[in-house]
């Protein structure tokens, strides 16, 4: 493989959301947080073709073809700034490589662009929307940046703003929904919608304030197919919050049905798992296509905690990645309409798996490089080994 | 004038009754002195090898005490009866022994002057063309000469090295006394001379006499303790050495992820004919480098078939160093290669098959008793192939190696 005479051509995962891979809950953090990689399928629930990871071994950003598992890319990045997380463009224009005050915008030419703004912190989060070409990202210092970028990967506005919204109002949790606003819960309670033109073109926080109000809020997800429908997980309880109307249109109190939220995803469909605390029985907890917050009791999986949750946006399968007392790796796929379990693997003890509803993909954390995917629906193993030879031949 | 030039000593003598016995040596001519100068090996053309010093010398210091043991020259003693050369001297009449034993004490000092090793005797051998003589009008093969003019002796090496020690001191001895007049006649081997019915038999009786007397002096200790060390010309040959690889093509190591070379061992049979060593050999290569957690390993094993030629560079007097061998070598390669990467999730391999070739110099040091220590460098090309990695390699290497072989 000569990576050097590779085109670059990059098609992001993530569209709205950077990737709601995982099951970190990605509480009290704008966005989803940031991982070395993209996920398996695009925030409007298209499958995706392309995931961009980076590799720890090379210090390089790879761009993987998951049709057939191949390398469709690679570019070197700064091996001194610590770890890296990526964001990509779903047609493959650009990619963001986010690390402690590092931010670059490596283009399909391989070409970079720096930082727009000089954050201090590492980045922890970021919600995006690649049709609208916006991302906010977060650090671990709680500023949060603003960009509008072109499709050619060049910045257009950019702004960056402290913690602080008004006040007094810190930030506790937001997202991009699919009507494209940016919605912000803050520390008294209020659901703010962020006029981003505004803001960026003052260099100051422009927004609205709903009347209704949630208080110590944790999480929030756009829905992927449902315009302005919002997930929003609490302490105490989990709401639909219509960003049309700025209402709350209904809640669920956690406390009252003895759940515990063992997690919390955006993928493909936001979604809660919680768990009844007395029985023992998971719950899901999901917006369903009329809007409204709807919960279903899953088949014993037997699993303690997941490391990565799939909706798929019909609602018809739920795949999950679970780990129990006595094993990791475990992968379940579950038919909702009736609970049939389709899928009970236990794929790997050592390496990451995410999933969708379609395959699992395992990056074996092998320092040659080799990964993996499974089709759930033919069983086809797809592997690709010892992509990082190259590296250590030009090394 | 061909006849009284040469004087040669017939072929296949292996014992002392057919020296005896020998009719007459002819005058001898070589027969195309052309063809015979281009065959003379070692040393350029001058026989320094040890066993030949070693004899010199011993011959040198017997020729040297005619005088003090005229009383002992051409008898033989009960304690050395068992000998083949004292039936030599045994079979002389009171004449013959009167005539062996005065010439000896007159001419030995002469003739140790000689057969020293500083002095201008050529000794020189032949290594695969007969020899031949011709005398009083009658050719054949014969198994040494001597060209009086050009103060040199031939010998047939093979034969020679085929004959007892006591043989050789005969057949150098008699090729001596042709080089001096006797009673102010160079002596013909096929002629009789005083009472004897040849000069063959008069010459061959000195060299027996001579043997003896050396048999009854001993030999110096330190030409004595040359005579354990290891013969170049030993047929066999074993050798095992430990090599490195100290260069190879940066393409090698960049494809397979080896910067560094790793250890070899390799175990070389050979088998001379004269100059020519024809050997077997095989090699284990094994290269394994560890970068960034992934390890990448090379083991090859290859045999190799090839041939060398085998020289004595020096020429010092009664040094082991003589023996030493300088050895010109070319092998073709072929065999086996595996190449595995791994690290803590990931292992890959594959087999190769190995084709090359290398050319060795190979410097061989005597020890004792058929030990030799080994100094090698080579120059190696191999080609292979590891189909699931896509590669082809092409790795020339250059290797040194330090071992220890065995002739017998």
């Amino acid at each position: 493989m000569d990576f050097k005479k590779m085109r670059v051509s990059m098609i992001f995962l993530i569209g709205m959301g950077v990737h709601s891979c995982g099951a970190n809950n990605g509480n009290g953090v704008v966005g989803s947080p940031l991982t070395s990689k993209t996920g398996l399928y695009s925030s409007n629930g298209v499958q995706s073709n392309f995931m961009f990871s980076y590799d720890q071994t090379s210090s390089r950003i790879m761009k993987l073809k998951l049709s057939d598992l191949s390398i469709a890319g690679a570019y070197s990045v700064a091996s001194d700034i610590g770890d890296h997380y990526v964001v990509g463009h779903p047609e493959g224009k650009y990619v963001l490589d986010f690390g402690a005050r590092h931010l670059e915008i490596i283009k399909e030419d391989g070409s970079k662009q720096s930082k727009p703004f000089n954050f201090q912190g590492v980045a922890k989060s970021a919600a995006y929307d690649s049709s609208q070409g916006l991302l906010v990202m977060q650090d671990d210092l709680n500023s949060i940046g603003i960009m509008q970028i072109a499709d050619t990967g060049d910045i257009k506005s950019s702004w960056l703003g402290g913690s602080l919204i008004g006040e007094s109002k810190s930030v506790l949790a937001g997202d991009i929904d699919k009507s494209g606003k940016f919605l912000i819960l803050v520390s008294d309670g209020s659901i703010l919608t962020v006029d981003v033109g505004s803001t960026l073109t003052q260099q100051k926080w422009a927004y609205t304030s709903s009347s209704d109000t949630i208080s110590k809020a944790l999480w929030i997800a756009g829905d992927t197919s449902l315009t302005s429908k919002n997930l929003i997980v609490t302490e105490k309880d989990i709401y639909v919050f219509d960003s049309g109307s700025s209402k709350v249109t209904e809640t669920k109190n956690l406390i009252a049905s003895d759940w515990a939220v063992v997690a919390n995803s955006k993928s493909q469909k936001p979604h809660v798992l919680v768990k009844n605390t007395k029985s023992g029985t998971f719950y899901l907890v999901y917006i369903d296509s009329a809007g409204a917050l709807s919960t279903k009791e899953l088949p014993p999986v037997g699993i303690s905690s997941t490391s990565d949750l799939f909706l798929s946006s019909d609602l018809s399968k739920l795949t999950l990645v679970g780990k129990s007392s006595q094993a990791s790796g475990l992968v379940y796929q579950i038919r909702l309409s009736d609970n049939l379990v389709l899928v009970n693997d236990k794929l790997s003890t050592q390496g990451e798996i995410l999933v969708s509803d379609k395959l699992a993909f395992i990056n074996r954390r092998s320092k040659l490089g080799f990964l993996e995917t499974i089709n759930f629906e033919t069983g086809e193993r797809k592997e690709l080994k010892a992509y990082n030879l190259e590296f250590f031949r030009d090394e | 004038m061909e006849t009284n030039e040469v004087r040669s000593t017939e072929k296949n003598r292996l014992n002392f009754s057919a020296i005896a016995s020998m009719a007459a040596f002819l005058s001898i001519m070589l027969f195309t002195l052309p063809a015979l100068a281009g065959t003379f090996v070692g040393n350029g053309g001058t026989s320094s090898d040890l066993d030949m010093q070693i004899l010199r010398v011993k011959i040198r210091d017997a020729l040297n005490s005619t005088g003090e043991n005229s009383n002992k020259l051409c008898k033989c003693s009960e304690n050395l009866s068992a000998l083949g050369v004292c039936q030599v001297v045994r079979s002389l009449n009171e004449s013959q022994t009167s005539l062996c034993a005065s010439t000896l004490k007159s001419m030995g000092p002469s003739l140790a002057k000689i057969i020293d090793l500083d002095s201008d005797l050529k000794l020189k051998w032949s290594e695969d063309v007969n020899l031949i003589s011709r005398e009083e009008g009658e050719q054949r093969d014969v198994d040494a000469v001597t060209i009086r003019d050009h103060n040199t002796i031939y010998i047939k090496r093979d034969h020679f090295y085929s004959l007892s020690e006591q043989q050789q001191i005969v057949l150098l001895t008699h090729e001596l006394f042709h080089l001096r007049p006797v009673k102010k006649v160079y002596v013909s081997d096929r002629r009789a001379f005083e009472s004897f019915p040849n000069g063959a038999m008069f010459l061959n009786s000195l060299g027996a006499a001579t043997a003896l007397l050396i048999q009854e002096q001993g030999v110096d200790e330190a030409v004595g303790d040359l005579a354990f060390v290891s013969r170049s010309s030993h047929r066999f040959y074993l050798q095992a050495n430990l090599i490195k690889v100290v260069m190879h093509s940066k393409d090698y190591a960049r494809k397979l992820v080896l910067q560094e070379t790793g250890g070899e061992f390799d175990f070389l049979f050979m088998y001379r004919i004269k100059n020519i060593g024809l050997h077997i050999a095989s090699y284990y290569q094994g290269t394994q480098a560890d970068s960034h957690g992934v390890s990448f390993q090379e083991k090859m094993y290859f045999g190799g078939i090839g041939m060398s030629y085998e020289m004595t560079p020096f020429s010092l007097n009664l040094s082991r160093w003589n023996e030493m061998i300088l050895s010109l070598g070319v092998e073709g390669l072929f065999g086996q290669t595996h190449y595995e990467i791994k690290d803590n999730e990931l292992e890959m391999s594959d087999l190769g098959q190995i084709r090359g070739t290398q050319v060795n110099v190979v410097g061989k040091y005597p020890l004792n008793n058929g030990l030799w220590i080994n100094g090698q460098i080579q120059g190696r090309q191999l080609q292979y192939r590891y189909n699931n990695f896509g590669l082809s390699i092409n790795n020339t290497q250059m290797i040194l190696g330090l071992g220890v072989g065995y002739g017998f």
